[in-house]
């Protein structure tokens, strides 16, 4: 999945038609320049286009964001007022009267705590779980593969109704812990089936020499797999990371004093002044690409395996 | 080495209790919860509610009509942007980063962005004003202009959902090995015959993950529609989660996301029968 | 004392039987070579002696102790892996320390080991890289000096020298003889290669289907092949298989035996070659000739079989050449229905 595909695919339609203009221009003298000269001139307007569709597209993804950034550093008066420009206030008074909103911190530190809870929890479970699929052959092993892919399957959030009514009968309802574990149930799958392609790829060798050298098997891991698979393993607390801290819907039902960021979003979509939803807006965003861009190196191979 | 036969299972253990408990029976419970009337008794007066009640409709058209645009959209939206992508070089991995930053960016962000760019004071009547296309602020996100909102919300939708179908078939795309265009070239095909002919037939493993994924998303929309149309646009999970919260109704918030279930699997089944490969030729 | 007995060894996998009964006694500082085609078995047989596999039956002693039951880490043996399986994220020193340091030996004396093993296998000025800055040779100098460090009972490696390309291996197979005979260690090696088997080993085991054809030094197996397969396996080219042949005045019954000769076999540079027909040599039409530097390799046809003739470099023979062979007498090896050697 490297260069290797994309230099094959371009270069050789390139060297396709150049040959076949080179074939021409052998054969006779005018006709020939004439002809060489075609094929390259539509060679740069496919380049310009599609160097032009990809601008576009970046532009596409990136210019929303950057609104969002600009709302948030307006003045509240820029934000409700008419015509936005593109030179904001720079002033920090929108995002100060967030800080200050009340609720706002608790929303905070309710999501940071969630996201911290559900990113143990996530790797906790699903490392073992991950370590077992990559390095044993065991009856079952292909149902629990399947219970795991197929759970993304399901509309994941739907199972916080439910858990709404068991929190409550169990006491943890309006808690963040409970949140968390909801969030984990999302995260979990994710955190198996990275895992599991991680220690995949620290060959078994490794161990089995630091067996002969005289290391039983938690010795091995922790000397030895633990630390080729600490980047990785990172990477996928992380994912489990941001993965609670979008969450939406399962913290706006399940919270209520002790609402996350999401839920205090959702909750006070009415009635709270605009500055607040740009502003959460741009809490919500930033942590999350910071996150993402850290770890972006294991990003694609992430996505690419869990959604298999 | 030897090893004791149950040691792999004590490492799946955990999580399979973890599921069990936190997935397997709150799914149980939703059956029974949407089965179970306010009196206790087994039957369908949960849906009969929900069936009454003058959001139904509307919400399941939104959904559906929803999914039925932005889908197939970013179906060839994503295409397009991965088979730009396998001809990259040097920027590759940056522009790879920069197209799947929707992804981490949470639903609900997506729909405070959109809302800032669409809403009536917002960035894109400036723009137009400042283009002169317009002289007063139009309202994009009124309810009384339903073609225009569901628009928005279409666009909003695309902007955050391309993302996931596109890192499916790029990673799709690399499973393919590059001889088969190869091949394709080498008898002759051009360009489009070469894309209708060998690489997409090949991606279709991948795009049968990214349509189910995608759908399965896109029945779920809350946030983005939440925030651009609030009550004005309702769709099946919006309805799901008032009935929960403001209504405190959970038998008929139940039977919403029964509902929704039952849509997922329909199509996700239509998907697997109409888009299968036979794995001999995979 | 690490002479290694294997005791009626077999492995069963699912309906396969990868391993039928193995016995092998190894001596003390012995170094076997365990040689055969891939599938054979020889690496899961030396994988099951390091335990990192178990067997399905039967028992395993080093010296006194019986290791069947042992972990890998309990039973004294270290070994190197195929692909060299140096720690990535651990430079050379710590990778040679790091059987001694789980061990917890002193710290001067892992100093000492590391610096000892190192220089032997030529690596002490690389002892702070990281192997993703060594070559592949590099890489197998660590692997050998982290399995010596660790003095063990028995060293056990597994096609050490086949990531390697042809030079490099040439090298490395003449210092690993050096070094190992110093080193004074029993050894088992497996390998596929037999120029290496035959070079490097004090006895080989050749294996074919789970089941060890001979055991014996590398003259023996050369010279007294016990089947058929050990006959066509070592050696190159290898010995030519024929039906007896009575203008050579071979006995279709040996002495001892009471069974039929099937066939005979003669290493191609066992024949006498004449140019002029001559009582008791056998005419064949050369079909192919190719000067191999050293001497000329011959390929005829001989009834049936296609045979390979070795002769001096300078003798004038070409394509399409008419000669008359005749094989050296106590040369030619006799073989039954079952392809077992005969006493002749």
């Amino acid at each position: 999945m490297k260069s290797s595909s994309s230099e094959a695919v371009m270069p050789s339609s390139l060297s396709s038609r150049a040959s076949a203009s080179s074939s021409r221009s052998s054969s006779s003298s005018s006709p020939a320049a004439q002809t060489a000269h075609k094929p390259r001139r539509n060679d740069m307007t496919w380049k310009w286009l599609f160097r032009a569709g990809v601008s576009i597209l970046v532009l596409w993804v990136l210019v929303p964001i950057a609104l969002l950034m600009l709302n948030s550093v307006s003045t509240p008066e820029q934000i409700t007022g008419w015509p936005k420009t593109l030179t904001p206030a720079l002033s920090f008074e929108t995002l100060d009267f967030f800080w200050h909103y009340q609720g706002v911190i608790s929303a905070l530190g309710n999501s940071l705590l969630a996201a911290a809870f559900t990113m143990v929890i996530a790797i906790v479970l699903g490392a073992p779980a991950g370590y077992a699929l990559a390095r044993f052959v065991f009856p079952g092993m292909n149902a629990y593969r399947m219970i795991i892919i197929l759970s993304r399957a399901f509309p994941m959030p739907l199972l916080a109704l439910p858990l709404a009514v068991i929190f409550i009968q169990v006491g943890i309802d309006d808690s963040i812990l409970g949140l968390a574990m909801v969030h984990a149930t999302l995260a979990l799958p994710f955190a198996v089936l990275i895992t599991s392609s991680l220690f995949m790829g620290i060959p078994v060798e490794l161990e089995e020499a630091a067996w002969l050298m005289g290391c039983n098997r938690w010795q091995a891991f922790r000397r030895v797999v633990l630390p080729l698979a600490a980047p990785g393993i990172t990477a996928s607390a992380v994912f489990a990371f941001v993965i609670s801290w979008n969450e939406v819907f399962a913290s706006a039902i399940l919270t209520v004093e002790n609402r996350t960021l999401t839920a205090f979003l959702v909750q006070s979509l009415s009635e709270s002044p605009a500055e607040i939803k740009y502003a959460g807006g741009l809490i919500l965003v930033v942590p999350a690409l910071l996150f993402l861009f850290a770890i972006r190196k294991y990003l694609f191979s992430m996505w690419g395996i869990s959604n298999r | 080495m030897k090893h004791d036969r149950w040691l792999p299972y004590y490492l799946i253990a955990p999580s399979l209790l973890f599921m069990g408990a936190f997935f397997l029976y709150p799914f149980i419970q939703i059956f029974a919860e949407a089965f179970t009337s306010s009196d206790g008794d087994v039957g369908l007066a949960n849906f009969t509610r929900i069936y009454q009640d003058f959001n139904f409709w509307p919400s399941l058209k939104n959904t559906l009509l929803l999914t039925g645009v932005v889908v197939p959209v970013q179906l060839v939206l994503a295409i397009g942007m991965a088979l730009m992508v396998t001809r990259m070089n040097k920027g590759r991995n940056s522009i790879l980063y920069i197209w799947t930053i929707p992804l981490g960016i949470s639903d609900l962000a997506a729909g405070i962005i959109w809302l800032a760019i669409l809403e009536q004071f917002g960035f894109l009547n400036s723009f137009l004003s400042a283009v002169s296309v317009i002289d007063a602020p139009a309202s994009w996100l009124n309810y009384q202009n339903a073609f225009a909102l569901f628009l928005a919300v279409v666009v909003a939708e695309i902007w955050r959902g391309t993302a996931i179908v596109l890192v499916i078939l790029v990673s799709g795309m690399g499973l393919i090995p590059k001889e088969y265009d190869e091949a394709g070239q080498v008898f002759g095909a051009n360009y489009w015959q070469r894309l209708w002919k060998i690489t997409l037939p090949m991606l279709r493993p991948s795009i049968q993950s990214a349509l189910i994924l995608r759908t399965l998303l896109a029945l779920e929309v809350f946030a983005v529609v939440m925030m651009l149309g609030g009550s004005d646009m309702p769709v099946l999970m919006s309805e799901t989660f008032d009935w929960q919260f403001l209504y405190q109704q959970t038998g008929a918030a139940a039977a919403y996301a029964v509902l929704i279930m039952l849509i997922s699997v329909v199509i996700t089944g239509c998907y697997i029968k109409f888009l299968n490969v036979p794995k001999e030729a995979r | 004392m690490s002479a290694i007995q294997i005791s009626a060894v077999r492995k069963q996998f699912g309906k396969q039987e990868i391993l039928k009964s193995i016995d092998l006694e190894i001596r003390d500082k012995e170094f076997t070579v365990l040689l055969g085609p891939s599938g054979c078995g020889k690496s899961t047989l030396l994988r099951i002696i390091a335990g990192l596999e178990y067997e399905s039956s039967g028992s395993i002693r080093i010296g006194e102790r019986e290791i069947t039951s042992l972990a890998p880490r309990d039973r004294r043996i270290a070994m190197v892996f195929q692909n060299y399986a140096v720690f990535p994220h651990m430079t050379v020193a710590e990778n040679i320390a790091f059987g001694l340091r789980v061990r917890k030996d002193s710290e001067a004396h892992i100093q000492r080991k590391v610096k000892e093993t190192a220089a032997l296998m030529h690596i002490e000025d690389r002892l702070d890289h990281y192997s993703g800055q060594l070559s592949g040779g590099q890489r197998q100098r660590v692997a050998v000096a982290r399995a010596l460090a660790m003095e063990p009972e028995v060293l056990l490696m597994d096609e050490p020298l086949s990531n390697l390309d042809a030079l490099l291996r040439l090298e490395m197979r003449a210092e690993l003889k050096t070094i190992l005979a110093a080193s004074d260690t029993t050894t088992i090696y497996v390998t596929h290669d037999q120029v290496e088997a035959m070079s490097l080993a004090d006895r080989i085991a050749v294996m074919k289907g789970g089941q060890i054809e001979q055991y014996a030094p590398p003259s023996e197996i050369y010279h007294y092949p016990a089947t058929e397969f050990v006959g066509s396996f070592i050696g190159n080219p290898p010995m030519n298989f024929i039906p007896p042949d009575a203008r050579w005045n071979h006995p279709t019954r040996p002495e001892q035996s009471s069974q039929q000769v099937h066939k005979c076999g003669i290493r191609p540079e066992d024949f006498e070659v004449r140019f002029e027909p001559t009582e008791n040599f056998a005419p064949v039409r050369v079909l192919v000739s190719e000067l191999l530097g050293s001497h000329k390799q011959l390929t005829a046809r001989f009834g049936d079989e296609m045979i390979r003739v070795n002769v001096p470099s300078d003798l004038d023979v070409g394509n399409g050449s008419d000669i008359h062979i005749r094989p050296l007498a106590e040369k030619v090896r006799f073989y039954d229905h079952s392809g077992h050697l005969m006493s002749a």
